[in-house]
């Protein structure tokens, strides 16, 4: 395994060092890294992430590296390991999105989709949807600042289509 | 590279209470409703025109919903006939914890596809589609 480290600095000013491989985590990073403009001394700026949410992304990253290289050494593992691995990341995932307040989780949301981290995407949207779910439409409005542009005669007409969501 | 970063400028906005500071993009609050369940999705449709025509229009959209994996939604069906030749489904759904439900059916004939049901029968001439997620 590469040992390699990598600097990043968050937009305000905090600096981590994460090995390579778990940085790779991050298509956009990869991407530095290919076309070689990591430079060993120097951090790379994370202009958009602040150092809160960098270290949360940074654990994320940590853990998901190594279950893949866990992937590589057990090749042949059964169909039992897999499960009882794949549980092990689940409820690992779900301790660490537990007691996320939801700014938290959009925080995280818009850092994972800058760095391009494609299941931490997944996962940080999936937790804001078992959030949001059982909301009522003003509730939604109002967390993503949606302006609701009908008229209430427009409004009442599609509720009244879909009566049955609202039981 | 086309960078992202344009629309990822977070525009700080302070509605008042209980509201959050973040602004997301719409692209991503797309990627937030194609985890919701249908019935959340049916309730979302009166957010706003835009979102309304994503939920209801949009192919990508739809697709989405209508191919992910439903890890954990089996919908049992039982159909039987009684002795008065009334005939019935009923519903078990692993998801929600809902009892049997029974739903009579007008006539015995019945055909399915992509998860309506649709009944009829010859005399009295009827027919009826059911759909088992909205009952």
């Amino acid at each position: 395994m590469s040992s390699n480290m990598i600097m990043l600095k968050s937009s305000d000013g905090a600096s981590f060092e994460i090995e390579e491989a778990a940085a790779r985590k991050s298509k956009i990073i990869a991407n530095m890294i290919e076309v070689e403009c990591v430079d060993e001394d120097k951090a790379i700026p994370l202009q958009n992430v602040t150092g809160n949410i960098l270290a949360l992304v940074i654990e994320y990253c940590n853990k998901h590296i190594v279950d893949d290289d866990d992937d590589v050494a057990t090749e042949e593992a059964s169909e039992e390991e897999e499960e009882a691995k794949k549980k092990k990341v689940d409820d690992w995932e779900a301790e660490f999105m537990n007691s996320m307040s939801l700014e938290t989780m959009f925080e995280l949301l818009l850092a994972a989709n800058y760095l391009n981290i494609k299941s931490l995407i997944d996962l940080v949207c999936q937790t804001i949807a078992n959030n949001i779910k059982d909301k009522t439409p003003e509730e939604v409005r109002k967390i993503f600042s949606i302006e609701n542009d009908f008229t209430p005669e427009e409004e009442e007409e599609i509720r009244k289509e879909n009566a049955w969501a609202f039981g | 590279m086309k960078s992202p970063k344009r629309r990822l400028h977070c525009r700080k906005i302070s509605t008042g209470e209980n509201s959050n500071d973040t602004n997301i993009p719409i692209d991503l609050v797309v990627e937030i409703f194609k985890k919701l369940p249908g019935k959340s999705l049916m309730r979302f449709r009166c957010l706003s025109k835009q979102l309304s025509s994503i939920i209801s229009y949009n192919r990508y959209f739809i697709d989405s919903i209508v191919t992910r994996p439903s890890r954990h939604t089996d919908l049992f069906v039982h159909y039987n006939v009684d002795k008065t030749g009334k005939a019935r489904y009923s519903f078990l759904s692993s998801t929600y914890n809902t009892d049997k439900e029974l739903v009579p059916i007008p006539g015995i004939s019945h055909q399915y596809v992509r998860g309506l049901i649709f009944c009829y029968a010859k005399s009295p001439c009827a027919s009826a589609i059911y759909n088992p997620t909205t009952r």
